[in-house]
């Protein structure tokens, strides 16, 4: 899952790297502020503790294993921000030392791992907890659907970004980096982690969460305290909904379709470049992604014209989404009878 | 298929336990190692770390920069050389650069051989309704793409097997870390190793308590529960180590000794490297 050195072009990891540094930026400020003094070896022991929990091999339900990125859980437990630097800094002490995951690649992988999972698992786990107690059984479904949706996003990143590799850096058909198109990266990136890798997360980040609830409930209680230390968990959620929902027009270019508008020679042969020996997995495929050719649309629209529309219909999911998350916030509701025996 | 008793016993073997232990025990190995490569005598690893950083740095980047296929693998096999001049053992750089993640992308890669499109060079086939066809494009892009991670593997081989990760560390500030973002990594990585050490008792101790099978729910309960004794345990030393620091004299502010001093032997070194990499890519723009 750590994106190594030569798969994407110095282009994209460039661009990876200047979206991680505002929020290492601003988690350090954030840190400084609440840690003062103390910064130094909690972010060190933070770090060594994320790095340590990506070494469990866990087990997962049909006799296999996985690791997990515990991202999320270090979001729940230490804070979002603490979450950032921490497995930040596992990530890039993989890369200089370990040799996990490139150098080049340090920024996506940060991006990805450490900036896009813990705040997706966080802010998700924030919906849906509401204002429960910190030790209630509400709290673990919220950190366990947190996990599997933040774990999920930073798989679908990866593979849009090893997706649109040979779409922009192709040369006459032969793909510079990773050579599988997005139709192929991102089934590839999404199925693993829709079940074993998505499995682990979960597994780990709730039983980890419920080990914390049992054993030292001070740790939640405190964090619970120090609320205000987290960013707006909705306005983040929204936050980042809307940067999924700007990304959906690379849809487009999986699909091809409308690449022909363009007219181009250059492009034309950036769509011959999708493969034609697929026809037999495309059917496949088309299963969990569905075709994204959008039938409304009229043959003619164009590129501007469909990107639009594809940013609407990923307005549209989104809101169910959220319809769905508030919705499990009300059928979730503690009853005023039990909210007593809840809150002692 | 039905499973014989010798294969479902190495099956049971190999279970989540064992796995984390070899794990563990993989990564000590792998870094012990790499610091004993890097404390010996070799051209490599007598260059200042400052230059060395940023040289491979330039390198990472035109190795990710060109475009023409020669030119990656003479790099590549440039490298290898280097490795071999630097008196790195052979079987060393070849598990390093030749297995791990280029076999990794290797595998990767092999699907990619029947789906990119371009002039038919030969087809397998047909086996039932499926015919795989491989184009010429395709091996292109599979050597491109193979050459490209195995030159950019062995440079950051290179660069940790020749460097004390101290040094490493130190050398970081050439590019403008914060001192606070190197001392973190720095104390981190040391503490990486007592952690490692703690799960690795973690998993024996449990490897020697059990006997027999254990269901899956208490398997995910235990492993759950050792994250969070390791969490637990990692607060109280951060608070632990923070006032070991005061009591000498940690006042907040991170503080350096630079020790670092660039010989002529390094500046020869830059400049040679930033020639011929500057050749390369000078090279690959003309092609």
């Amino acid at each position: 899952m750590h994106i190594p050195d030569g798969y994407i072009s110095p282009a994209t990891a460039l661009a990876f790297y200047g979206a991680v540094l505002p929020f290492w930026w601003a988690a350090g400020q954030r840190l400084k502020r609440v840690l003062t003094g103390q910064l130094v070896p909690a972010l060190a022991l933070f770090s060594a503790f994320t790095f340590a929990i990506m070494m469990f091999n866990i087990p997962v339900p049909g006799g296999t294993t996985a690791h997990a990125v515990g991202g999320t859980l270090a979001a729940v437990v230490l804070g979002p921000w603490a979450a950032i630097i921490s497995v930040s800094v596992a990530l890039i002490i993989q890369a200089l030392f370990f040799g996990d995951g490139g150098i080049t690649a340090i920024g996506a992988n940060c991006f990805i791992l450490g900036v896009a999972l813990p705040l997706t698992g966080y802010g998700v786990y924030r919906l849906v907890s509401g204002r429960s107690d910190p030790l209630s059984r509400r709290r673990l479904l919220a950190a366990a659907i947190g996990a599997y949706v933040g774990i999920n996003v930073a798989g679908l990143l990866v593979g849009l970004a090893l997706g649109i590799q040979p779409i922009f850096w192709s040369e006459n058909g032969r793909a510079l980096y990773s050579p599988y198109g997005l139709r192929e990266a991102v089934p590839a990136m999404l199925i693993p982690h829709l079940t074993i890798a998505g499995a682990a997360e979960v597994i780990a980040t709730v039983f980890g969460l419920a080990y914390v609830q049992r054993a030292h409930p001070e740790l939640l209680e405190r964090r619970a305290a120090t609320a205000r230390v987290a960013p707006s968990a909705r306005r983040l959620t929204l936050a980042i909904f809307v940067l999924l929902a700007l990304f959906s027009p690379l849809g487009l270019l999986a699909t091809g379709s409308a690449w022909g508008e363009w007219g181009s020679d250059e492009l034309a042969q950036r769509v011959g470049y999708v493969p034609r020996g697929l026809e037999e997995l495309e059917s496949l495929w088309s299963a969990p992604l569905p075709d994204y050719t959008l039938p409304w649309m009229s043959e003619t629209a164009s590129f501007a014209e469909q990107a639009l529309a594809y940013i609407l219909s990923a307005i549209v999911g989104i809101a169910l989404i959220f319809a769905t998350a508030f919705a499990l916030r009300i059928l979730l509701r503690p009853r005023q009878g039990q909210q007593a025996t809840a809150g002692g | 298929m039905t499973a014989s008793p010798t294969s479902r016993r190495r099956r049971a073997r190999k279970s989540f336990v064992e796995r984390t232990i070899t794990g563990v025990g993989a990564a000590i190995e792998q870094t012990v190692y790499a610091e004993t490569y890097a404390r010996q005598d070799g051209f490599l690893q007598r260059v200042d770390p400052r230059a060395k950083v940023g040289l491979f740095a330039l390198a990472l980047l035109v190795t990710g920069l060109v475009h023409d296929l020669p030119l990656l693998a003479g790099l590549w096999l440039g490298l290898l050389g280097l490795g071999i001049a630097t008196r790195l053992p052979f079987r060393v750089i070849a598990v390093r650069t030749m297995l791990g993640v280029p076999l990794f992308t290797g595998l990767i890669a092999l699907p990619a051989l029947f789906l990119v499109d371009g002039r038919s060079l030969f087809t397998i086939g047909p086996v039932g309704s499926i015919t795989l066809t491989v184009s010429d494009q395709a091996v292109l892009s599979v050597a491109t793409f193979l050459l490209r991670v195995s030159a950019s593997v062995t440079l950051a081989a290179l660069l940790v097997l020749t460097t004390r990760w101290a040094d490493l560390l130190k050398a970081l500030r050439i590019f403008r870390v914060p001192d606070v973002f190197v001392i973190v990594l720095g104390m981190t990585y040391r503490y990486v190793f007592l952690l490692l050490r703690l799960i690795e008792n973690l998993f024996l101790g449990r490897a020697s308590r059990t006997v027999g099978r254990t269901s899956s729910g208490e398997q995910r309960r235990w492993v759950g529960a050792s994250m969070g004794t390791l969490m637990s345990r990692s607060l109280k030393m951060s608070n632990d180590v923070y006032a070991a620091m005061v009591a000498r004299g940690f006042s907040g502010d991170v503080r350096t000794l630079a020790t670092f001093r660039m010989r002529d032997e390094d500046w020869l070194f830059v400049s040679l490297g930033v020639a011929l990499l500057g050749l390369a890519w000078l090279v690959d723009l003309s092609r």
